[in-house]
């Protein structure tokens, strides 16, 4: 059994806390403390030997977690591995959680039997549910406007929202809410903003009234296991505040996928025509749509294990582990370039976090200390460093740092293959196109491998919204993920390679050596989907026009040749601006403007004859880019960015501007010039278009002249004065991400400020209007190119306005198309008019969604 | 030359210091920690000194580990473990030596500073014992460069100690119970710099003002 030692300044505070965890863990404990210094130890203070004989005193092969104070209790902890025989120390765990808390959860988890992986990571989650419950219940009661709007689309709910919501679930786990589907119980409920409270219900009845035990907070871990959940228990859930309905939905979720656990004898829906041929493994996640029929490869970590020897020469061992370090950046700058070019600059920017992962110094520090100073092998240090700090992110209660950890343990696997001498690859090849089976869907295998040879994936871990899942989807390659369960001896990773399976990646569904019968009805549906798609597909090539004759252009928003790509498919008439900064990024010296041209060209060609707004470079200090010297800003978003930058480095505008410009001899490129807030900046851009003109015709370079020019309006200031840029430019468009934020004065990033980000404010509609109008009067043209132009309630609003076209994520251009064909200008008019006079985002989304509704 | 004798008398040199700056190093650390550095390191340095006079360690390094191991024990603060790791690690460095020439005791030093800083994980700024001994260490090392004896190595040592410990005054405390202070801790010299600083110089106190060397 993995012991428990307590490490404090004081000797009576350690007693204590281990009479308290015995009231929690009714099994003997190998529990010890050091605590206290001097006489019977009765001074306050910690001693690194007396730390060491308590985990002697307490050491199994299992394992040791040491849980701390503060201040010298940690340094002493350090300083007792030292004073360690090599087989206890390598066994023994720092658990950096608070002490009470932490030993609690640790206890818990020790007595149920857990990894000591587990325990570590369920102590460090202890302090969770202390920080929800004690949080503000609103504190967006501090002022008027902003709680307003910070509300978003549920504000109908009105009082509603002040009653409590109620939900009965039934838990079906096998044990019951044990303590790791009580942890995901607990990390499920406190996700939301909604005060969650449990009660057991007296088994066998269906009145709410019999409650057996509780109710108790649904965000304390130690709360939830003093009802002793057990299997069939149905569970009295309410909910109250803001997320109160989504909290019951989410918790509903949750127990209809057994917590989280795979429950062998449950049987998953099974749809009447086409029986999967292993029912009792199909508690599958659908991950990524599409049916793949093919045979089976593996994508195995044939992984030896990570050494637990000793080294002579640290700094060699250093040096071996620099080494491993460079040859893995190498490889995620090949994976990144892959795709950056396949799948676009904001996917690809997964994997810059991959690599300030490998620079971060927190993690090198603690490696080479290992290293350095206790003579670890660099494999181990690093894996153990890596694992640590992955478990401390798992444990944070917010699911974006939740995901880091997935990442950080991606990333690191391939450090410690390339340290056991494994060769760490930027591409994964197959022999033939394959079904391949891997052990957890992570965004390096997704980047590995090629759509074209890859027919679907089969993950054993993994989840729908992680980094991989969501790559696996933008690359349209079919997945599922097949939990590998006890006892199972057909799961996917025990399949020779060549067996042919089939799985529906929308369903989760799959069949394994399906007999010729049913492999002709898998076939017949893969087609069916295919065909439903290619029909969407269909319409979604027609133009947009509203039922009363008036045509909506809808271009796309690119950032790469595949989005272009993309957005042919889906039935973009223009690229209505294309992100130029993907030429830029992830590189050591600015692209030539041969290498630009060639790009633009190939964006062109898939293109056709549909026009491509070029946005010139549009960076600033947020964002790094070496070879360009950028200062580091207070406030990045109001500094030196964007045409302010290009301005100011005429050589990289010269270059963007005569590559733009050649390019346009066989498309039809145009020019955009973002973040233009004073007539200046527009005359100026336009001289240097001019002097690149000049410059290529001096040299005889073909290049087309004269080319249409635009604007972004991005700054309340361009929005305003739009009248007097009109003379300058042929086409306005709105850039509602940026406008937003710099007419609400809050920054898009901003976690906390996401309330202040729905472009449907009014002040933001009154600028479009105002935009509208000013074009109009020059007949000029205006778009919408901001997230609102994808935004299904927000396309009607945005026709009512008089916006001319819309360009948006190319994925969204179907759907908007079909809102538009059933809108008539009669009505989306008077929804403009009826939302401009509001005053918060809340009532124009409320106004907009409501007329959405009635369409 | 520095024996084990010299050593031992380093040690009972700081432990008479330590006793006789109690207060001041407590009252240091009263404005910006918890008022023990002094009782702490007097508590220690009287139980190491006990425990030379008791075991006679045999040679330079069992005694600067009895030391290291006794302040680890006694100790109860931060500055246990972090002077333990110093005098742990300035055992090792002085492994197998019956003499300690000027290199050797650069060395020694080094390692000793080398192991605060992995410990404590403070850096040069931080306003901890590291301002006063990376200058010092530093210094000395180049000294030996330089050729200098060990006489004119250990005072130009002290020396930078000396400003290192000065200079922790207008810092802001980044590790330990006075990082808690945030802006407040600026003003107020480090008891930890200043220990560390008595350290260095007491070393040269007894080795080179006095006749035994």
């Amino acid at each position: 059994m993995i012991g428990l030692v307590i490490v404090s300044h004081s000797k009576p505070l350690a007693d204590a806390l281990i009479d308290l965890v015995r009231q929690f863990s009714a099994n003997a404990l190998p529990i010890a403390r050091a605590a206290g210094v001097g006489l019977e130890r009765r001074e306050f203070g910690t001693d690194a030997v007396d730390i060491a004989d308590a985990i002697q005193s307490v050491y199994s092969a299992d394992g040791i977690v040491v849980l701390m104070d503060l201040g010298s209790a940690i340094l002493s902890a350090d300083m007792a591995l030292e004073l360690l025989p090599d087989e206890v120390r390598s066994t023994i765990h720092f658990c950096a959680a608070p002490l009470v808390e932490g030993t609690i959860a640790a206890a818990v988890q020790i007595a149920a039997g857990s990894d000591i992986e587990t325990v570590c990571q369920e102590a460090l989650r202890a302090l969770c549910p202390k920080i929800e419950q004690l949080k503000p219940s609103d504190s967006t009661d501090l002022s008027d406007e902003p709680a307003e709007t910070s509300k978003k689309p549920s504000h109908d709910q009105g009082l509603e929202t002040e009653l409590p919501q109620e939900a009965i679930i039934t838990i079906r786990n096998v044990h019951g809410l044990h303590a790791r589907p009580a942890a995901r119980f607990v990390q499920t409920a406190a996700a939301f903003d909604a005060d969650v409270q449990v009660a057991k219900l007296v088994s066998g009845s269906d009145s709410r009234q019999s409650i057996a035990k509780g109710p108790v907070s649904g965000i304390s871990l130690t709360s939830l296991a003093t009802l002793g959940v057990l299997r069939g228990d149905r569970l009295l859930i309410r909910a109250k505040g803001q997320d109160a309905k989504r909290v019951l939905e989410a918790l509903n979720r949750l127990a209809e996928e057994h917590v989280g656990e795979a429950s062998p004898d449950i049987l998953s829906p099974v749809s009447s025509d086409l029986s999967p041929s292993v029912t009792p493994e199909n508690a599958t996640i659908p991950i990524s749509e599409g049916i793949a029929i093919g045979p089976v490869a593996h994508y195995r970590l044939l992984r030896s294990p990570v050494p637990d020897d000793l080294i002579d020469d640290p700094e060699a061992e250093w040096q071996r582990l620099q080494q491993a370090i460079a040859a893995t950046q190498q490889a995620i700058q090949q994976r990144r370039q892959r795709l950056n070019t396949t799948l676009g600059q904001e996917q690809a920017a997964m994997f810059d976090a991959y690599l300030l992962t490998l620079e971060d110094r927190a993690i090198l520090d603690q490696v080479r200390e290992q290293i350095v100073q206790q003579h670890v092998n660099a494999t181990k240090a690093w894996h153990e460093t890596i694992t640590a700090i992955a478990n401390a992110y798992a444990a944070l209660p917010d699911t974006y740092q939740q995901q880091r950890a997935a990442d950080i343990l991606d990333v690191g696997s391939d450090v410690v293959a390339s340290l056991l001498g494994e060769t760490v690859s930027g591409i994964l090849t197959l022999p033939e196109p394959a079904i391949l089976i891997v052990p957890e869907l992570t965004p390096t295998l997704v980047a590995q491998v090629d759509p074209g040879q890859v027919l679907g994936i089969v993950a054993v871990t993994g989840g729908p919204t992680s980094h991989g899942a969501i790559l696996a989807r933008n690359a349209g390659i079919p997945a599922i993920v097949a939990p590998a369960l006890e006892g199972n001896t057909r799961s996917f990773m025990n399949l020779s390679a060549g067996t042919l399976v089939a799985f529906d990646g929308s369903t989760g569904e799959f069949w394994i050596e399906p007999s010729s019968q049913l492999l002709n009805d898998v076939r017949k549906r893969r087609n069916d989907w295919l065909a439903a798609q290619s029909q969407a597909l269909e319409v979604s090539h027609q133009p947009a026009i509203t039922r009363d004759g008036r045509r909506v252009k809808i271009a796309a928003n690119a950032g790469s040749v595949f989005d272009a790509k993309i957005a042919v498919q889906r039935g973009a008439e223009a690229i209505g601006v294309l992100r130029t900064e993907f030429l830029y990024l992830t590189r050591q010296t600015s692209p030539s403007e041969e290498e630009q041209m060639e790009i633009l060209s190939h964006i062109g060609e898939n293109m056709g004859n549909a026009p491509v707004y070029v946005r010139t470079l549009d960076v600033g200090g947020d964002k790094a880019i070496p070879y360009l010297s950028l200062p580091t800003e207070a406030n990045p978003f109001l500094g030196l960015r964007s045409i302010r930058l290009s301005l100011r480095q005429p050589d990289l505008f010269q270059t963007q501007l005569r590559a733009i410009l050649r390019a346009g001899t066989a498309h039809d490129m145009r020019i955009m010039f973002p973040m233009i807030s004073t007539l200046d900046e527009i005359i100026q851009a336009r001289q240097c278009l001019e002097q690149a003109h000049q410059s290529l015709e001096d040299e005889q370079i073909p290049h087309r002249w004269p080319i249409p020019m635009a604007m972004m309006i991005e700054t309340p200031s361009a929005a305003l004065l739009a009248a007097s840029f009109a003379p300058y430019v042929e086409y306005f468009s709105i850039g509602t991400n940026d406008l937003t934020q710099y007419t609400l004065a809050a920054e898009r990033g901003n976690p906390e400020l996401t309330g202040y980000a729905d472009a449907l404010h009014p002040s933001v509609l009154q600028l479009i209007r105002h935009v509208v109008e000013a074009a109009g009067q020059h007949g000029k043209q205006v778009g919408v190119c901001g997230e609102i132009a994808g935004d299904p309630a927000a396309v009607p609003v945005l026709v009512g306005l008089g916006v001319n076209e819309l360009s948006l994520s190319p994925g969204g251009i179907p759907r908007v198309k079909t809102i538009i064909r059933q809108l008539d200008m009669l009505s989306a008019l008077a929804l403009a008019e009826k939302i401009l006079p509001t005053a918060r985002a809340s009532e124009a989304r409320a106004i907009a969604q409501e007329y959405l509704d009635s369409l | 030359m520095i024996g084990n004798e010299q050593i031992r008398t380093w040690i009972k040199a700081l432990q008479q210091i330590y006793h006789d700056q109690k207060d001041y190093l407590t009252l240091l650390d009263s404005a910006i920690g918890d008022a023990d550095h002094g009782i702490n390191l007097d508590r220690g340095f009287t139980a190491a000194a006990a425990e030379l006079d008791n075991n006679s360690p045999p040679d330079i390094s069992a005694t600067l580990k009895t030391v290291a191991m006794t302040l680890i024990r006694t100790v109860g603060g931060a500055s246990g473990p972090l002077y333990g790791t110093f005098f742990l690690r300035a055992s090792t460095a002085c492994a197998g030596k019956s003499e300690l020439q000027a290199s050797d005791l650069a060395t020694m030093f080094a390692a000793g500073v080398e192991g605060i800083i992995q410990r404590g994980k403070a850096q040069l700024g931080d306003k901890t014992m590291v301002d006063t001994l990376t200058p010092a260490v530093q210094t000395m090392q180049q000294a030996l460069q330089d050729q200098i004896d060990i006489c004119q190595m250990l005072e130009q040592g002290v020396a930078a100690a000396e400003k290192g410990m000065l200079a922790t005054v207008p810092l802001q405390a980044r590790k330990g119970r006075a990082s808690y202070l945030g802006e407040r801790s600026i003003g107020h010299q480090d008891p930890g710099a200043t220990s560390a600083y008595l350290l260095v110089k007491i070393a040269k106190d007894v080795w080179v003002d006095s006749p035994v060397v």
